[in-house]
């Protein structure tokens, strides 16, 4: 399918005309940013160009009476159809403002619960532009959002791509601005470490809140300080991650690794970790304190 | 990933403390565009034996962090010698590009210690586990512009949109932007569009000038926050014409208004010059 991005001069004139036009984001179909831009600067002009390839047909699940219970689909379905877009245009507040005023109106309308009575501008400024900067806006914007989580966490060595994000699954948005406002998430092998290591304690059982969230970040934010984070393999910061927790905690528990046993042998040689090893080549390994 | 100042609780080689004595270690970068690709080429330096032992032994090696902010791009790139050419994708970069060189251990290091540290570390040896910063050279930054064409001329950096409303109202300025946006309701709008082609040295000093004063006042402020955005960079090349960096320096010793007529070239002169000549020819029509 095509898709299109705004044009320089719409983006500027809509941006700048949010309260004039406020009502119209409540219109079932986008033909007011035509007639609008007709008025503006002539006739055959159009606020929106198609971008230089096309995509993948996609349809954004709409079904959840919550629409924020439809993110966890939405980051897969987003991602997997716009996977091939490069990082810089995926910077590009064109593409994001294009996409949400032409192909995705109706996704928008659901996403950003729009009704007649609490319509204000700022909620329009902030979900259908970057208005809080280009880099903070990447992680609000609801379609760049998907799009940076996804890119972030999907892991094309795995069977399935998107695991890492089953944490995310619940309280999506304010987990997404908690675990990306951290440089270090740039780098997917340290978002999918955290991420991955926080699925591992979930499914042994522990519930993991916002404290202990937020510690966890603020564990690897400190472990930055010391060691350059990047150097380390997804499964060696995950195991950090994990063995801190454990100690926080204190609590221990098995978990049942799905790396191959060549790159958790390597890490036994390094670590000193103790591990039980199970006959039918699975993993499992007692977590102790560790000292990183 | 920018180096910051700090304490590190073990002994590492960086020429802003004094853990090692007779050592030092940088990295001489370069990079090149090449068509869709950027080429970085690094040499490091390194006096320090043992630690060069080290990287020999397979124990510690050479990295470089790169990182692309504003399209949240990081990565590393290992070397065990001492020249590393990479090869980056254009897609990838936008804005600034920081690199910075560090020596890491590559492995669990125990009882680390090293014959030129401070003597401050006499007899203490360190247990260093898997990726342990060891060494961190000058970090450097570059800056990737994606659109030159944009970036040649001063107007090009502002654009002036219509508000959509009849009420009087102030003039709007925007530099959350790549271009400073300035709006004007209906009637300034028109006015404005009639009068640009003719009287462009009288707008540009009631309407750009205080506009760019405005935003020099923002950047003195708040100056990482807009560097990335085009119209800084366009400022920036107009600086460097008068061989003058726009940094946060120069932001600091001028004034805004100082700062705003040297990038529109003393626009108030060009204004009055116009206005004289606009009342002659009032005044002959009269």
């Amino acid at each position: 399918m095509k898709i299109h991005f705004m044009k320089d001069e719409a983006l500027t004139y809509f941006k700048g005309n949010v309260d004039a036009n406020l009502q119209n984001y409540l219109c079932k179909d986008n033909s007011w940013i035509y007639e609008r831009y007709a008025i503006y600067k002539g006739e055959d002009e159009s606020p929106f160009a198609e971008f230089k390839f096309e995509v993948p047909d996609f349809q954004l699940d709409m079904s959840a009476e919550k629409p924020e219970n439809t993110d966890y689909n939405n980051v897969q379905i987003l991602y997997t159809a716009l996977k091939d877009i490069s990082d810089t245009q995926a910077s590009d507040e064109r593409f994001w403002v294009g996409l949400a005023h032409s192909d995705l109106w109706e996704y928008m309308q659901y996403r950003c619960k729009l009704k007649i009575d609490d319509i204000v501008a700022n909620k329009i400024e902030r979900n259908y532009f970057f208005s809080l900067g280009n880099k903070r806006s990447l992680i609000v914007h609801p379609l760049a959002r998907m799009w940076w989580v996804g890119r972030l966490i999907y892991d094309s060595h795995k069977k399935e791509h998107f695991s890492a994000l089953e944490y995310m699954k619940i309280d999506f948005s304010t987990k997404v601005l908690s675990l990306f406002s951290s440089n270090f998430t740039n780098n997917p092998t340290i978002t999918r470490s955290i991420l991955n290591a926080i699925v591992v304690i979930e499914l042994n059982g522990q519930k993991v809140g916002r404290s202990a969230y937020l510690e966890i970040v603020r564990y690897v934010n400190l472990l930055g300080g010391i060691i350059i984070l990047d150097y380390l393999s997804e499964e060696e910061l995950k195991e950090k991650i994990l063995n801190h927790y454990c100690e926080v905690h204190n609590v221990s528990f098995n978990f049942e690794n799905e790396e191959s046993l060549s790159t958790i042998e390597q890490i036994v040689d390094n670590s000193q970790i103790p591990y039980n090893y199970k006959k039918d080549g699975i993993i499992s390994k007692q977590f102790v304190a560790a000292h990183v | 990933m920018d180096i910051k100042y700090r304490l590190y609780p073990h002994p590492v080689l960086w020429d802003k403390n004094d853990d090692y004595i007779d050592s030092s270690f940088d990295c001489e970068i370069e990079l090149t565009r090449e068509i869709k690709k950027f080429v970085l080429q690094a040499n490091f330096n390194l006096r320090n034996i043992e630690l060069e032992k080290l990287i020999k032994n397979g124990q510690a090696e050479y990295i470089l962090h790169i990182e692309s902010p504003a399209s949240s791009y990081r990565l590393i790139e290992k070397s065990q010698g001492n020249k590393k050419i990479i090869k980056l994708a254009d897609e990838h970069l936008l804005g600034k590009i920081s690199i910075c060189p560090f020596i890491v251990t590559k492995e669990h290091v125990i009882d680390f210690t090293n014959s030129n540290l401070n003597e401050d570390y006499n007899g203490v040896n360190f247990n260093l586990c898997k990726g342990t910063i060891l060494a961190i050279g000058t970090q450097q930054i570059f800056k990737v512009d994606k659109e030159n064409e944009d970036l040649s001329q001063v107007p090009s950096i502002f654009t002036v949109y219509k508000k959509e409303t009849i009420e009087e109202m102030p003039v709007e300025i925007e530099l959350n932007d790549n271009k400073i946006r300035i709006g004007l309701n209906i009637t300034d709008y028109e006015n404005y569009f009639l009068n640009v082609q003719n009287k462009a040295s009288v707008i540009n000093a009631f309407l750009i000038y205080p506009t760019l004063i405005f935003a020099f006042e923002r950047i003195k402020e708040s100056f990482d926050e807009y560097t990335d955005y085009r119209w800084f960079k366009a400022l920036e090349k107009m600086f460097k014409k008068y061989s003058l960096e726009l940094d946060e320096d120069l932001v600091a010793s001028k004034t805004s208004i100082e700062l705003a007529q040297k990038v529109m070239n003393l626009p108030i002169s060009k204004a009055l010059l116009d206005v004289g000549t606009t009342f002659d020819n009032y005044e002959e029509e009269q």
